[in-house]
């Protein structure tokens, strides 16, 4: 048997960019061919070669690299375990563009809360950058430690500080894009004459995400999927790291009473972090093992809200306590219990947890694997999709499968992420082709009882945009003017 | 009088009627004069004339989203162009071209408020004070631009600016448009965002990239791209239920003060201590409402009449708010729910006015109380105009409060003491800045041009602090360029990534025809003599005399 080949043959691929790190290795190629959940097509070339620029010149130099060669890129941000299907190539003669290494934190401004950082800063090493700024980073429901931040964030993730959330943007200032075709693009409060540094030394934090002038460069690169460009730098508010804070959880047998607490927290911005979960939800982020899991979800409520207040130095103590008086007062008035324990275990170590990131995701500890399915509705809908989750499961003899529900505010509660995940062993094949084959049919069922997939990975692109076809001439739009030749992440969406 | 050049064929009439119904089809001289108005910021009337010189061709009001449609595509038909018209404040709700058909969208006035979502859904021709009056019976409020009450949400957020003097609690129009409906220049129906799925209006991102992005950034099309017929908006909490408890007498007509509510007035010695406070005072986050007038302009709003005031002024009499010794200040609207927070509140804004140097200026009673409602309402565009009749606005900012002096700065030598007495703009202080944070985060700051619509003279002194403010920004920016509209855009934008080019790629593929025509937006088709000049051109189209000739050109020509 003839050995393998140690790299990728290069008779029908380009030269690749001078003076860019590149690796053609077998092995580290045929890894992007596929990712957690979505296999590699056997119809599908791997990606060719793995390039890694190390600043925006060289992701410069490699788009239009790309585009004299009509290459596909795939951008790739973040290491560790990839999921969700935007990574893995939908094209024929792709490379990845591997910006992990990119971790500088270029600025910090602890007065504007604000922090310049490159796409390979993951939440798995932010927090200790800003420490000593006083400053610590927004984050998603506990991420693991090789998420990039800028990533997180381009995908619309959603913060746990829901009153912090204004509009999508959040939490991105301005940012500098490479676009599909080559050019940079500075966004928002980034698009001032001059240099970054020059900015900088004049005093200008990149503050504002939305801009310049008639375009929202920003906004339309958010849940693009790599397709339109890549970040090569963003400004991101942080959150001052508070001198007191508190953490409760406020629970209820039924979802109601927590989704009208949470309303009433909004309407007053109390809470910093703020989401809803259910308890088997709650039992995947605190337990180790499945023994622990088994012992908090029967020990558990139905329904938990995670709320957090806090204060910094203005007249610390006092504000503690209107916040405290107002939490009691709010939980009373909707029958929700209010308390600092819950099952054995204290609100503030779920706080400690959440500000921690492992390198695997707390959804996979269980059983070693997850399926999630997740889309945007409203508070007051929220509810009525776990009847359909649960009807698609239990057609499919997975009645008992451990199904988790997390919701989070978002846009300071006009809208909300609902988020579904089961934790299935992707050793029992019987088992795993069920739940996949159930959880197919529950992202269709909840998409017809009004489920946004504004985040369409995967089989939920087909379905949100085939109840969405008046947009697809305006993708068109947005890939012709930013990524003319088409060389990002082609095939990703329907453009 | 310029009257209107062209005529409607009698066979587009017909079609028109029959689209939208005979009473809503105008192409009396009357009726479209009112289309032709020459006022409101941004305009200047050439030689101070009070109508412009491009009159639409006919007027027409659809009263749905289908009709709006129709119309669009036979004015596609008949070759006419067309351009939205809501509530028809300033310069950029004029039309630019003699075969545009006003599109008036004064039927579309539907209003759902979903309260327990903090959001309504909206039609064009719903006022920011009717969605306020609304949204106060749920304690909840909207965001209201520069332009006031009056002014359309729906086409602020869609069309055009949206900066407002509550942006510090309730954010800016770019930030607040959910879902959006949208009728494209070719006349199709599209809804962006939730809506586009039949989900609901809650949000205006999604499937995939957000393509709202192509439409509007932090300026919209004005017009430009087609006509907006529906949005979901985003409203905020505020502890105040139903409308506010007048006091006071027109025109002084005043708001009780709410419970653990308060108006406090700071003062500063100087724009550096006044900046340090700023950074502690947003991130205390205890204020809802942080506002700096122009001392001069304060008085405007609590004299009932020019007389009064100028009776005050030059009598020495004007109340300390007033005075511009007193200008380096903010008035803060702290909102509670209960008075323990109200407590804190108040008590943090002393403690960090003391720390910073600044001290607390008393109001007598019923100018609280005036000063609150203008607060609450953001009443302010007939008190700003009623000096003179004309009005213009600089600058922008968006960044930190690092650049509070130098904005101040800058807005001096823009008007470069055209406001002190003896100068052709309306006697006022050496800068004229409007100030207010945004979210707790940045920093807007707005200056205002008060001017005589019958003065060529003050015409030009206006129209050159406009330009002049672009040479400064361009030179030494406080931040960033918000006016970036029309042939600014050209101008500037090589600079920082050339976003023309993208707006005009958008542009041209949705509106090859520009049949969806205004004045403020991109040079649709830019020859390539001129875009290759462009940079060459620019150091002397910037140059004192350049702008000088430039401003007598506009002001010959109007604006």
């Amino acid at each position: 048997m003839a050995a393998a080949p140690s790299s990728i043959p290069s008779a029908s691929t380009p030269r690749p960019p001078a003076g860019i790190a590149c690796d053609r290795s077998v092995s580290i190629c045929q890894a992007f061919a596929h990712d957690t959940d979505t296999p590699a097509d056997p119809d599908r070339q791997p990606p060719w070669a793995v390039l890694a620029p190390r600043n925006i010149e060289e992701v410069q130099a490699v788009i239009c690299w790309a585009n004299d060669n009509g290459t596909g890129l795939i951008p790739v941000s973040s290491s560790g375990r990839r999921r969700r299907g935007d990574t893995v190539p939908a094209r024929n003669g792709t490379v990845i563009v591997d910006l992990s290494g990119m971790k500088r934190l270029v600025h910090v401004d602890a007065r504007d809360k604000i922090a310049i950082i490159e796409p390979g800063v993951d939440f798995g090493s932010i927090d200790a950058m800003l420490q000593p700024h006083g400053l610590r980073v927004y984050r998603p429901l506990a991420p693991r430690a090789g998420k990039s931040v800028l990533a997180s964030y381009l995908e619309r993730e959603p913060i746990l500080a829901a009153n912090d959330h204004w509009d999508v943007g959040d939490p991105f200032g301005g940012t500098g894009v490479m676009l599909g075709n080559g050019r940079y693009a500075p966004t928002g409060g980034a698009a001032i004459e001059g240099t970054l540094p020059e900015h900088l030394a004049r005093g200008h934090r990149q503050m504002v995400p939305v801009g310049p002038m008639n375009l929202d460069i920003l906004r339309v690169m958010q849940g693009a999927q790599g397709s339109l460009g890549v970040m090569g730098w963003g400004a991101v508010y942080c959150e001052r790291i508070p001198l007191q804070e508190q953490t409760f959880f406020g629970s209820a047998a039924q979802l109601e009473p927590v989704i009208d607490m949470a309303r009433d927290l909004l309407h007053r911005r109390l809470g910093n972090a703020l989401f809803i979960v259910d308890r088997v939800q709650l039992a995947m982020l605190l337990a180790d093992d499945a023994n622990s899991f088994a012992a908090l979800q029967s020990a558990l409520p139905a329904w938990i809200l995670f709320a957090s207040i806090a204060a910094d130095r203005y007249r610390t103590q006092e504000k503690m306590a209107w916040q405290l008086a107002d939490l009691r007062h709010r939980a009373q008035a909707r029958g929700v219990n209010l308390d600092e324990v819950l099952a054995g275990t204290r609100a503030s170590e779920l706080s400690q947890r959440l500000r921690r990131a492992d390198a695997s995701s707390f959804r996979d500890n269980l059983q070693g694997a997850h399926r999630e399915l997740f889309f945007l509705q409203q508070l007051d809908r929220a509810g009525s999709f776990l009847p359909l989750v649960q009807g698609c499961l239990a057609q499919a003899g997975l009645g008992g499968a451990p199904l988790g529900v997390y919701i989070q505010p978002t846009t300071q509660g006009v809208n909300c992420h609902v988020e579904f995940t089961l934790s299935y062993d992707p050793r029992k094949d019987d088992e795993a082709r069920r739940s996949q084959s159930a959880w197919t049919q529950a992202a269709q069922h909840c998409a017809q009882a009004g489920a946004f997939f504004s985040r369409p990975y995967g089989a939920w692109s087909d379905i949100a945009f085939k109840r969405d076809r008046a947009i697809l001439p305006m993708l068109t739009i947005a890939k012709s003017v930013f990524d003319p030749l088409g060389v990002m992440n082609p095939g990703r969406l329907p453009y | 009088m310029t009257t209107p050049g062209m005529e409607l064929p009698a066979a587009v009439r017909a079609e028109f009627e029959r689209i939208v119904g005979p009473r809503n089809v105008s192409a009396d001289p009357a009726m479209l004069s009112g289309y032709a108005w020459n006022t409101g910021i941004g305009s200047v009337p050439p030689s101070g004339r009070k109508f412009a010189d491009v009159w639409p061709i006919a007027v027409v009001l659809p009263g749905n989203t289908e009709e709006v449609a129709a119309l669009v595509k036979c004015c596609l038909r008949h070759k006419l162009t067309f351009k939205a018209h809501s509530t028809g404040y300033g310069s950029m709700s004029r039309v630019a071209s003699p075969d545009t058909v006003a599109v008036d969208l004064r039927r579309m006035d539907t209003l759902e408020i979903d309260a327990s979502n903090r959001m309504a859904i909206i039609g064009p021709y719903v006022t920011a004070g009717k969605l306020q009056a609304e949204a106060l019976k749920h304690g909840l409020t909207c965001h209201i631009v520069g332009a006031g009450p009056a002014h359309s949400p729906l086409a602020s957020a869609t069309s055009l600016i949206g900066v407002g003097i509550t942006s510090q609690s309730t954010s800016m129009n770019a930030r607040n448009l959910l879902s959006w409906e949208w009728v494209t220049p070719q006349g199709d129906i599209v809804r962006g965002g939730s809506a586009g799925s039949d989900c609901g209006w809650f949000t205006g991102d999604g499937p995939g990239p957000g393509v709202r992005g192509l439409l509007r950034g932090f300026v919209g099309a004005s017009g430009g791209l087609g006509i907006f017929t529906r949005i979901g908006y985003k409203l905020y909490p505020v502890p105040l239920q139903g409308p506010p408890a007048n006091t006071g007498r027109p025109p002084q007509i005043g708001m009780a003060v709410p419970p653990n509510y308060a108006l406090m007035h700071a003062v500063w010695p100087d724009w550096e201590r006044q900046r340090d406070a700023s950074f502690e005072l947003t991130d205390a986050g205890v204020a809802n409402i942080m506002l700096r007038i122009p001392p001069d302009e304060i008085g405007w709003m609590l004299t009932a009449t020019n007389a009064e005031y100028v009776e005050l002024a030059t009598g020495g009499r004007l109340p300390p708010v007033a005075r511009e010794e007193n200008g380096k200040h903010w008035a803060i609207v702290t909102a509670s729910r209960s008075a323990a927070e109200h407590a804190w509140r108040t008590s943090v804004v002393r403690d960090i006015v003391q720390r910073t140097g600044g001290r607390m200026l008393e109001l007598a009673p019923e100018q609280a109380e005036v000063l609150l409602r203008n607060l609450v309402t953001s009443i302010y565009i007939p008190r700003v105009l009623r000096p003179s009749g004309g009005i213009m606005t600089t600058f922008g900012v968006l960044d930190s409060f690092h650049f509070l002096p130098g904005a101040i700065e800058a807005a001096e030598e823009t008007l470069a003491g055209e406001t002190r007495p003896g100068g052709k703009l309306v006697e006022g202080g050496r800068e004229e800045h409007w100030i207010w944070p945004h979210e707790g985060r940045y920093f807007w700051a707005e200056n205002i041009v008060d001017f005589d619509t019958t003065n060529e003279a003050s015409c030009h002194a206006a129209v050159y602090a406009l330009l002049s403010h672009f040479a400064i920004s361009f030179r030494n920016p406080v931040g960033v360029l918000t006016l970036g509209m029309g042939p600014v855009m050209d101008l500037q934008g090589d600079k920082i990534g050339a976003p023309q080019e993208y707006v005009r790629g958008v542009k041209n593929r949705l509106d090859p025809e520009d049949a969806s025509r205004t004045g403020d937006f991109i040079i649709v088709k830019m020859p390539k003599l001129v875009k290759m000049l462009l940079p060459l051109a620019r150091p002397l189209i910037l140059s004192r005399a350049g702008l000088s000739f430039l401003a007598r050109a506009i002001v010959k020509k109007g604006l």
